[in-house]
């Protein structure tokens, strides 16, 4: 006989993003739960931001978080050439002033473009991602029938690579930025509304942060949070989801089950790990088509990083038609050559972040699933791509470590379960998500 | 010309050419930072600032504002499209007062225009616009270029401003003052300029030779340097609105309510739609009415604060946007936001908080606000808000 | 350049007055317009090259076959333009009125769907039993939402609409066509179908957002009254425009061809009057202007006089598709029975997911690599003087291809090659009965007609195209300037709406600056 238990929000993803929904909910007063199933989530060396919001609810200042944010984003380029650029919106253009960059007048104005199109495009996303069925008029629909309609649609659908092409010149910064807003999502920059990547940037949580070594990680730090405000954390594997008018039923590995009214998973991430599928959240960033590989550099010796910066973190991508090149490879099933990838330094390993992969191989016409040839491949792939850049440390690599997970959740039309649209502020994202759903009603 | 606002936010503020200069003579120690540069707000006392400003000359710091200079063929086009300054009638050393608006008419700056050579203008702004002279450089012949860091400059205001500067070099008796000369062996180029009511001569030389410069005029004439403080006063009592304190600037402002016209801000004299074309004249010549009124007021009170709501009546009509004692008229003046169609009579001010103290105001004449009037008398267009011609 | 004070003619040059209003390009957006200011009773003058020559209408690029160029099948043909123009008195003639279509897939099958939306709903059933009951409520929903958003198609302001369609139809519009297609069905050839028909001449691409607004288009389209339907117009964009000029020149229009203009006067943000290239004015208060955006605002007004923001909507960047046409010339029938049936249908294939997303990634890299998404009719089934006796002539337009302002024959030939391979699925055995082909694209519409090539590129997704053309036609504000060029409409193909539109907006203008 399965008992069912009933809860106001179920998340499902054991990953800073999930704890921290699943805390504010329940500090809002929702009967809330979080469902670990056990699939170990991508190795990291930092970890995205929280915004003050979450800050404030969960009381985290009492929970002993000791982070500070990565010091700054490097794109290392051929022939030795590096571009840095700062949390400080003053430090990056006096370092754009001093690298004898013109587009450097322009920050301020691009920063401010890009605010303002954050803020409109976290309205369009944020509406469109909870469930239908609701009050409110349709966003975009509103949007456009007001006066300004026109300039609203138009900076809705707008691409990255126009804008960085009306603003800037200068190849390196277009790229940098491009690695920075486009690289996570796995775009390729010419799709419409890709602009609000870039403006995504923006956001004060987008900065990612590192815990320092001798303290707790983020992810416990919002596990015990989350406790304490509440939620209860299962341990199960999910067999099936049901969704009907008044709420959802999950029905656990164990035999259990579980009844909420609203479910949500952590990020699409979760989702995809849990085998589940996801309804539809618009947003022009979502991605349906790829995976995502995770290499794990091991040292005999801690490398030194270019340039010094420990706690940086690193792009390594060509020029910017190298994203839509990566892209159009990873639909095709092919693995890019040099597709952009990103890395960064977490004491004696590398751990490297490459979004661009496909998520089934295609050759000579057949559809294949990634074999451990392929993935030793991609590994080595990476590691004579970082070798120039590590002055020699390439020598001493112990192992290399390749997992390959795939990136995009199955979509479905009424599928019960809600992710957040894709952010550079995941915390934030899966945060508001979960109070928008237990408000909602 | 006018300071935008101050800078909101911790960045720690680079020092101007003349930094090294002024910060000797700060003894008050009291600074903020305007457009990422440092500049003293008080440097013995605000009373004696002012009055020395009034009755013989200052010496200011004007390092902080935003300087392009604009070459070429069309530069004159460039700027007959980017601001309001009818920049076609001027000679080279004539400078001219206007406004930056964006395509709806907004008010994004005020500016001034100088004629430094034939070809060669120089455009003075409150803050930085380098998306918009980008984009507004695109199929005209100009060449624009930001010089607000390799330059310093120096502005003597008050009545006896013009003998200060001979001291430095410049012409006094010159119709239109030297543009680019050598002033005492430095490269210099020099332009009137009004703060509030008060004529003034800006100088602008090179970065190198910030403290040359410097040293002749106070070893010549000794003019008391002023802050921004004394400023503020004199610029309220002038009657001309600060960008980004008293109203929002057409990029920064959120929503349609908090952009602003010209003649919301009492400076329709600046954007003369009958005359040549600039940017945002299309939009002008709709001829919705003014929704506010930015007044200046005096206020009967020793001591106010930005923010403070204003009655008329029972109603509350509005807020006042940035105020100073004045020591001249012993009352508080201010820039007041308040609602199209306010009545003159019967203003006040609330002190401490909603429900407190109300002090009585009444609206002050201002060289601005007369300004204003002579132009809408000579225009003819009366606007159907029923803001009162100050 | 600025003209704020008026100006003196040059020497020699005459200045014209009386004339109420001067149509800039004789495209079809441009000989609409003049037509309903013509019986409108505004003296119209239509100046200036734009548009291909209307002389002759076919073109023999093979000895014995004839290709008609430009748009032959009409899907968009804006209804109201055709009432007020009275277009069906002047000449337009539709050989079928609303072709079926027949769909052939990557596994070699094929599908017969009838031309009626209403009516696809059995071929589904029959090809993909799975998905029908899904495919009804798919339908239903998208032809509510292509009615309700009409509108918005035609460059209006977007409709208010009632709350239970709102939330799909926001959905629709900005979903990626993958979105709502991928997540609904199953069946692998009824999602190649509708992404081949959501993602044909246009730029999205299937995962991008906003994409499945174009499928939506399609389905709002009337071509002869009749709703989602594809038509075959006699003589095709020709036949379609001369009845355009019939109806202009009923209208007692000025023809004046030969006349370019070299500047738009502008006095105090009011039309005056346009300077031609012979050196005379033509003083107007109404300019309607069919050139495309650069040459009509920045070229002939000039930068001096538009608002900085305005200025900046214009220059976008580099298309990334544009258009090519092929034409086959076939010294024989196709041999297979199932071609020989559907000669008088319209002939799409529809590539399998994989195929499009190399045609796409192809394209983007500038390269054209077959299978395409490729639209074919036999224009000789419905007019055999086209082609000898027993020989047939086939006209397909293909996408994605790469843009390129200028061409060379490497470029042609690749198109041709996977244009050939393309139809080999839709005919098997018809390669070997081909024995020319020609390759038409947009460089060379642009040399035909006048435009840039730009005009002739792969317009952008619905709702990026739609905040363009509102943009333009405020027409930066100065009065008595209308706007009716290329990037005034909205999606693919033959229209019409825009020109109507700056027609309307200008008579109104013209109506209340005389009553004052």
């Amino acid at each position: 006989m399965t008992k069912r238990r009933q809860f106001d929000l179920i998340v499902i993803g054991a990953e800073p993003a999930g704890f921290a929904a699943a805390g504010c909910a329940a500090r809002e007063g929702a009967r809330t739960a979080l469902i670990r199933t056990g699939d170990k989530s991508l190795r990291e060396a930092s970890m995205p931001g929280v915004p003050d919001f979450v800050w404030r609810k969960l009381n985290l200042q009492d929970m002993g978080l000791d982070a500070k944010p990565v010091g700054a984003r490097v794109s290392l380029f051929e022939g030795g050439r590096s571009f840095k650029t700062y949390q400080s919106e003053r430090k990056t253009h006096d370092a754009l002033e001093a690298a004898g960059i013109t587009d450097h007048h322009l920050w301020a104005d691009f920063s401010g473009q890009l605010v303002r199109l954050r803020e409109e495009g976290e309205t369009l996303t944020q509406r469109a991602s909870a469930p239908a069925g609701r009050n409110s008029a349709p966003a975009l629909l509103g949007a456009l029938a007001k006066e300004d309609g026109a300039s609203a649609a138009e900076r809705m659908t707008s691409t990255s690579a126009a804008l960085l092409e009306d603003y800037f010149v200068n190849g390196d910064l277009k790229t940098h930025l491009a690695s920075a807003a486009l690289g996570p999502f796995g775009l390729g920059g010419d799709e419409a509304g890709s602009a609000l990547a870039l403006a995504s940037l923006t956001a004060p949580a987008a900065w990612r942060m590192r815990a320092s070594a001798k303290g707790p990680s983020l992810e416990r730090v919002l596990e015990e949070a989350a406790s304490a405000a509440g939620v209860e954390i299962i341990d199960a594997r999910i067999r099936g989801l049901d969704a009907d008018d008044k709420g959802v039923s999950l029905s656990l590995h164990d035999g259990e089950g579980l009844r909420a009214r609203r479910l949500m998973a952590a990020s699409t991430d979760a989702a995809a790990r849990a085998g589940l599928e996801v309804s539809a959240a618009f947003s022009p960033l979502t991605r349906r088509d790829g995976a995502v590989a995770n290499v794990r550099l091991r040292f005999s010796k801690a490398p030194d990083a270019p340039g010094g910066d420990k706690d940086a973190i690193f792009y390594l991508a060509d020029n910017f038609a190298s994203f839509a090149e990566a892209r159009d490879a990873a639909l095709e099933g092919r693995i890019p050559e040099k597709a952009p990838i990103s890395f960064e330094f977490h004491k004696d390993e590398i751990i490297v972040h490459a979004p661009y992969c496909p998520a089934y191989l295609m050759s000579d016409g057949e559809v294949r699933e990634w074999s451990e040839q392929d993935r030793q491949a991609l590994g080595q792939q990476i590691v004579a791509r970082l070798a120039p850049h590590l002055n020699g440390a390439a020598r001493s690599i112990k192992r290399v470590d390749v997992r390959v997970v795939p990136a995009a959740a199955h979509q479905a039309d009424r599928a019960g379960l809600t992710a957040p649209a894709p952010s550079h502020d995941p915390i934030g994202a899966a945060a508001k998500l979960a109070l928008d759903l237990i408000r909602g009603e | 010309m006018i300071f935008p606002a101050d800078d909101i936010g911790g960045e720690e503020p680079k020092p101007t050419a003349l930094f090294a200069a002024t910060a000797s003579a700060a003894s008050a120690n009291s600074w903020t930072s305007v457009n990422g540069w440092s500049v003293p707000r008080v440097y013995s006392s605000v009373a004696e600032e002012y009055d020395a400003a009034r009755t013989r000359a200052v010496a200011a710091d004007f390092g902080a504002l935003v300087r392009y200079t604009v070459r070429g063929e069309e530069a004159a086009a460039f700027l007959a499209r980017v601001t309001t300054a009818p920049v076609a009638n001027l000679e080279p050393g004539e400078s001219a007062r206007g406004l930056m608006l964006d395509a709806s008419g907004a008010v994004a700056d005020i500016i001034e225009a100088a004629r430094l050579t034939n070809e060669l203008y120089l455009l003075t702004c409150s803050r930085r616009h380098a998306r918009r002279m980008q984009l507004a450089g695109r199929g005209i012949e100009a060449a624009v270029e930001d010089i607000t860091g390799r330059v310093a400059a120096l502005a003597i205001i008050g009545p006896e401003a013009r003998e200060v500067a001979a001291a430095a070099g410049v012409d006094p008796t010159s119709e239109t003052l030297a543009i680019q000369t050598r002033v005492r062996g430095v490269e210099a180029s020099a332009r009137p300029i009004h703060h509030g009511a008060l004529p003034g001569v800006e100088i602008i030389y090179p970065y190198d030779e910030a403290l040359t410069l410097w040293e002749r005029l106070r070893r010549a004439s000794a003019p008391k340097p002023v802050g921004l403080d004394a400023l503020e006063i004199l610029r309220i009592e002038g009657g001309t609105p600060r960008p980004g304190a008293d109203f929002a600037p057409a990029e920064e402002a959120r929503g349609e309510k908090n952009r602003r016209r010209p003649s919301e801000l009492g400076l329709p004299h600046l954007a003369p739609v009958g005359r040549a074309w600039f940017n945002g004249r299309r939009a002008l010549r709709d001829g919705l009415a003014d929704q506010r009124w930015l007044a200046v007021i005096a206020i009967d009170a020793d001591a106010c604060a930005p923010g403070a709501a204003v009655f008329s009546g029972k109603n509350s009509v509005g807020r006042i946007t940035t105020c100073a004692f004045s020591p001249r008229l012993k009352r508080v003046v201010a820039f007041a936001d308040v609602a199209a169609g306010t009545s003159r009579k019967g203003l006040e001010v609330a002190l401490f908080g909603e429900g407190g103290q109300r002090a009585a105001a009444e609206p002050l004449e201002t060289p601005e606000g007369r300004l204003a009037a002579a132009f809408r008398a000579t225009e003819g267009a009366a606007t159907e808000s029923g803001a009162p011609a100050v | 350049m600025a003209n704020d004070e008026g100006q003196a003619p040059k020497s020699g040059g005459r200045i014209e007055g009386g004339v109420d209003a001067v149509v800039v390009g004789a495209s079809f957006e441009g000989l609409g317009a003049a037509a309903m200011l013509g019986k409108a009773g505004l003296k119209t003058i239509l100046l200036g090259a734009g548009g291909a020559s209307l002389d002759d209408a076919r073109r023999e690029f093979e000895p014995g076959y004839f290709c008609l160029d430009g748009e032959q099948l009409v899907t968009h043909l804006d209804p109201e333009l055709i009432s007020a123009i009275e277009l069906y008195r002047h000449g337009l003639e539709f050989a079928n009125r609303r072709l079926d279509s027949v769909y052939y897939f990557a596994d070699g099958s094929a599908a017969h769907v009838d031309g009626d939306p209403y009516n696809s709903r059995e071929a589904i059933a029959e090809f993909a039993p799975g998905d029908a009951a899904r495919y009804t409520e798919f339908l239903e929903l998208s032809l509510e939402s292509a009615r309700a958003l009409r509108p918005l198609f035609s460059g209006a302001a977007a409709p208010p609409i009632a709350a239970p369609l709102a939330g799909a139809a926001e959905r629709y519009l900005t979903a990626s066509v993958e979105d709502v297609v991928d997540a609904a069905f199953e069946d692998e050839r009824l999602i190649s179908m509708l992404t081949a028909e959501a993602l044909f001449r246009g730029a999205p691409r299937a995962g991008e957002a906003f994409s499945f607004a174009s499928y939506i288009r399609r389905l709002a389209g009337e071509a002869a009254g009749l709703q989602g339907a594809a038509a075959f117009a006699k003589d095709g964009a020709h036949g379609v425009r001369a009845a355009a000029r019939r109806a202009a020149q009923a209208a007692r229009v000025d023809f004046r061809p030969a006349t370019g203009v070299t500047r738009v006067l502008v006095e105090w943000d009011r039309v005056a009057g346009v300077e031609t290239s012979d050196g005379g004015q033509i003083r107007a208060p109404v300019v309607v202007n069919a050139l495309d955006a650069r040459r009509a605002f920045v070229d002939l007004i000039g930068p001096e006089l538009l608002d900085i923001e305005f200025q900046a909507g214009i220059e976008s960047p580099a298309p990334r598709f544009g258009e090519a046409r092929v034409h086959f010339a076939m010294n024989g029938e196709p041999r297979d029975e199932r071609t020989l049936a559907n000669m008088t249908r319209r002939l799409v294939y529809a590539p399998a997911r994989e195929e499009i997303a190399h045609a796409f990634a192809a394209a983007r890299r500038g390269e054209v690599e077959g299978p395409l998404i490729m639209e074919a009719i036999f224009p000789s089934a419905f007019d055999p003087t086209l082609a000898p006796e027993k020989a047939c002539v086939v006209s397909a337009l293909v996408h994605p291809v790469p843009f390129r302002s200028a061409a060379d024959d490497a470029f042609r030939e690749q198109i041709a090659a996977a244009a050939r391979l393309t139809f080999e699925r839709i005919a098997p055995g018809a390669g070997a009965r081909i024995i020319a082909t020609d390759v038409r694209i947009a460089c060379d519409e642009a040399n035909a007609s006048g435009a840039p090539a730009r005009a002739f590129a792969s317009p952008p997704g619905v709702i990026a195209a739609w905040a363009r053309s509102r943009k333009l036609a405020g027409a930066a504000g100065i009065e008595g300037y209308f706007f009716c060029g290329p990037e005034a409409r909205i999606g693919p193909g033959l229209n019409g709406a825009a020109g109507r539109r700056a027609a309307q907006a200008a008579i109104r203008y013209a109506r209340q600056k005389v009553h004052g």
